[in-house]
């Protein structure tokens, strides 16, 4: 096979946009942080937890793709190992949330606070080994490092392998170390940064859960990314076939996350009984609901039946289309998990415009960073043993 | 090299025909006879106590007023979870694209077929009056208010399980519909002519046949999949939906899907190396093949591990007493030793597998996979028996021990299971020919190609 040593540049237009973006983000978040702060931290916690998978996704797929010893992704490396590269500026952006603790997690309060104006709760005292701050931001260093520390490693013998050295076998060592790591890491950062939100509610399937969004996410913004690059000219190896699996894989765990979805919600529907049901009643209130059903619709319906067809899994305007839905789906999934838990302190029952501009801002910065990784090496992994 | 060749050693297509037709068409051997014998004589010993059972009643079994479901919903568990195996290795690694489920899927569906029956064993002996069996189907009936409980995860098992049995029969049979006719057309005999000749369903491999063939392998193999999916979530869903500490856990669908995969795979390691070794199947089923499948092991072991580990953190996490307690009596209660089995099994030994040398010498593999065995019906003793024999009101603890009939019924299902297995593989192709030869064509091609 020949080889394809094309550069990605990022057109000015694109670059502008996002920096655009990123400007008026900025604007709104600061004006948010002024009208209401609660909001303004729920905010931040969304957008750092949807971006931080985003790039953890790109970590993920790649480590899942050398265990299993495939090929047929080897064109479309470049995207995820462009997305990971997000994950120290993610990192910072997480350790933000130290300073709006009290204002997200009312546990903190407890521990950290002996004022009278702080309720008693001996639910919270018994977890209090576990939910303090001091190991809170302990335990996020730790995840957040140990990611951003396999991120570094792949990508230097992706890079290396471009120069002619023997990675594959790297590649696979590395991957087969980091699969465990991530799978205890995930599940507990989960815990910590989303279902601690509501402190007294606890269910097994939860890490499950945020897991398979981010899988589902990551994919599908893969897609969408390999869909972006066609149309602007660049993968031109890249044909119908590479599109009907990643639609084939987005078909799949669209499907994966409404299993668990389900598992979760119909099991404690079931059983009724009202530690677990709290969290569900919520989101259910007539506030809530509409965005609750959406929450389905979007990540699941929509996509099940356009994809369900072979021919929509290869067209590429289906699966850009597909795809943004399922990215936005995947913001309303976060939203619905964040803020019905906070929602006692803040008023907002909404989706305001303040929340569409932070996350564009987010968006815009996310974008800047990939599109400056994918410029800095060929837009196709050279002298990949695959592509030999 | 990066993907080594799934069949080793130069096989013409006539040399593979030969091979797996070669059962088919001689003597049994000492090894099979004696097998033969012992698998008959369990199976023997299973339709005997069950016959006494259904006349005696449900009363020779160890239950009492708290434990009142224990072996036989452990063993009806245990073998639904063995055939998972099957139609994962057909149906989903045929979606995956997985070529090396060639040489191995004809008999791992046929071992889900088999497991499945021996788990719809139990429900059927437990209902105490096995002959109304009919009555678990909701159709308009003379029997008045008398009416499934739509409600009840117990019904869902029945439609879940039916169909997905059916879906692989299915599955399983038109999967061997052109080795049948491969056999119809080397059969010497008449009456074998005629028996492979009606089951091959006038195959003439013509394009057209195989065009409308292969898509219909693939609608199955998507159907298959939710299906496989569903069976597991809806078993898991006869614990999950109730309010009992350490039943009623969200993790349990996909923990319970990932754990029948887990002991489907140990199960097909089992049966595989000794097929290979007895049968000379060592070039078709080789060493890579079991690799792959230790690999399969290896995670799903891992995430059954974490599985354990999520459960017991929540369970801290929760803050609850009632779940808090039900795990600390799961591990140091009266049956904390068969918890230490299940971790050991489940948990530890699958580790080993990250060593090259243990996923490629088959002794290894073959204890190994007799420990995971034990392991995952440990696993669901666990959950029944833990849970059951200490509740919310401790005046009604109780404790549980199997009767005589309870375990000989067990060891009966091992025995139709084995009589099944090897029965199918003197009349049937082990290994699915067909797909195999476009393996074996497919390297010669490429050899051609660089020389």
């Amino acid at each position: 096979m020949k080889q394809n040593s094309e550069i990605f540049s990022p057109k000015s237009k694109d670059l502008n946009l996002a920096r655009f973006f990123v400007g008026v983000g900025l604007v709104a978040l600061l004006v948010l942080f002024f009208k209401d702060s609660h909001r303004a931290w729920g905010n931040v916690l969304i957008n750092n937890f949807y971006f931080l998978s985003l790039a953890l996704a790109g970590l993920l797929f790649m480590a899942i793709q050398y265990v299993a010893n495939a090929g047929w992704w080897t064109v479309l490396r470049r995207i995820p190992e462009s997305m990971m590269s997000f994950l120290p500026i993610a990192a910072g952006l997480m350790f933000t949330l130290f300073l709006g603790m009290h204002e997200l997690y009312h546990w903190s309060q407890l521990y950290n606070s002996m004022d009278n104006s702080v309720v008693y709760d001996a639910v919270l005292q018994k977890k209090s080994a576990y939910l303090n701050i001091p190991f809170f931001m302990l335990r996020m260093g730790v995840f957040l490092g140990v990611w951003i520390f396999f991120s570094k490693l792949f990508r230097k013998a992706s890079l290396e392998e471009d120069q002619g050295s023997q990675s594959h076998s790297k590649f696979l060592k590395y991957s087969a170390i980091f699969l465990p790591i991530f799978a205890v890491t995930f599940s507990l950062a989960s815990v910590d940064w989303i279902k601690s939100l509501e402190p007294h509610w606890f269910s097994t399937i939860f890490g499950l859960y945020t897991f398979s969004g981010l899988f589902l996410h990551g994919i599908a913004f893969m897609t969408l990314a390999v869909v972006l690059l066609k149309e602007r000219g660049y993968l031109s190896f890249v044909n119908e076939n590479h599109l009907h699996d990643l639609g084939k894989l987005v078909f799949a765990f669209s499907t994966f996350w409404a299993y668990i979805w389900f598992c979760q919600y119909m099991l404690i529907w079931y059983s009724n009984i009202p530690e677990e049901t709290v969290y569900y009643v919520t989101r259910t209130d007539p506030e809530w609901s509409w965005l609750f059903v959406l929450n389905l619709v979007m990540n699941w319906l929509v996509p099940f039946l356009i994809l369900m067809p072979r021919s929509s899994k290869r067209k590429a305007m289906v699966l850009k289309r597909v795809c943004l839905l399922l990215l936005v789906g995947h913001w309303l999934d976060l939203y619905l998990m964040v803020m019905p838990s906070i929602s006692h302190v803040t008023q907002v029952r909404w989706i305001g415009v303040e929340e569409i501009l932070i996350s564009l801002g987010y968006g815009g910065l996310f974008a800047l960073i990939l599109m400056r990784s994918l410029s800095a090496a060929p837009l196709t992994p050279q002298k990949a043993p695959f592509l030999s | 090299m990066l993907r080594p060749a799934l069949i080793d050693g130069n096989v013409t297509l006539k040399e593979l025909t030969d091979d797996i037709n070669r059962p088919l068409n001689t003597k049994p051997g000492v090894a099979w006879t004696i097998g033969f014998l012992v698998a008959l004589a369990a199976l023997l010993l299973g339709v005997s106590l069950v016959a006494y059972q259904i006349k005696v009643g449900i009363g020779t079994w160890g239950l009492n007023k708290t434990i009142g479901w224990a072996f036989d919903i452990t063993n009806f568990v245990f073998w639904v979870g063995i055939g998972h195996a099957g139609t994962l290795i057909s149906a989903i690694l045929l979606l995956f694209r997985q070529k090396w489920r060639t040489s191995i899927n004809r008999s791992a569906e046929a071992m889900t077929i088999f497991a499945v029956m021996c788990a719809a064993i139990f429900p059927l002996i437990h209902m105490g009056r096995p002959w109304l069996a009919f009555w678990v189907f909701p159709y308009p009936n003379t029997r008045g208010s008398l009416w499934v409980n739509f409600r009840s995860p117990l019904l869902w098992d029945v439609f879940a399980i039916s169909t997905y049995f059916t879906v692989s029969l299915v599955f399983w049979y038109i999967g061997m519909i052109p080795d049948l006719a491969t056999v119809r057309d080397r059969a010497t005999g008449k009456i074998k002519k005629t028996i492979y000749g009606f089951l091959s369903l006038g195959w003439d491999g013509s394009h057209r046949t195989w065009s409308r063939y292969e898509a219909l392998c693939l609608i199955l193999a998507g159907l298959a999949t939710p299906l496989v999916v569903s069976v597991h979530t809806i078993v898991s869903m006869d614990f999950a939906t109730s309010v009992i500490p350490g039943w009623h856990t969200t993790i349990f669908p996909p923990y319970f899907v990932v754990g029948a995969v887990f002991s489907g795979f140990a199960m097909v390691t089992t049966l595989l190396v000794i097929t290979r070794k007895v049968m000379h199947l060592e070039k078709y089923i080789t060493i890579g093949h079991l690799e792959a499948i230790a690999k399969v092991i290896l995670v799903t072991g891992s995430i059954v591990g974490l599985a354990y580990m999520t459960e017991l953190f929540t369970a801290w996490y929760s803050g609850n007493y009632y779940e808090q307690f039900a795990f600390k009596n799961r591990i140091v209660g009266p049956y904390g030793w068969t918890y230490a089995i299940m971790v050991f099994c489940n948990v530890i030994t699958p580790q080993f597998l990250w060593f090259k040398k243990m996923r490629t010498t088959p002794a290894l593999l073959f204890v190994l996979s007799i420990i995971v065995n034990i392991g995952m019906w440990f696993e669901r003793f666990v959950i029944i028996m833990t849970s059951l024999s200490r509740d919310f009101l401790p005046s009604s603890w109780s404790l549980y021990k199997p009767t005589f009939v309870e375990v000989g019924t067990f060891i009966g299902t091992f025995g139709l299971f084995f009589t099944c297995f090897l029965l199918f593989v003197r009349v049937l192709p082990v290994v699915a020919m067909w797909e195999v030869k476009s393996l074996v064509g497919h390297h010669k091609e490429e050899d051609s190609h660089e020389s």
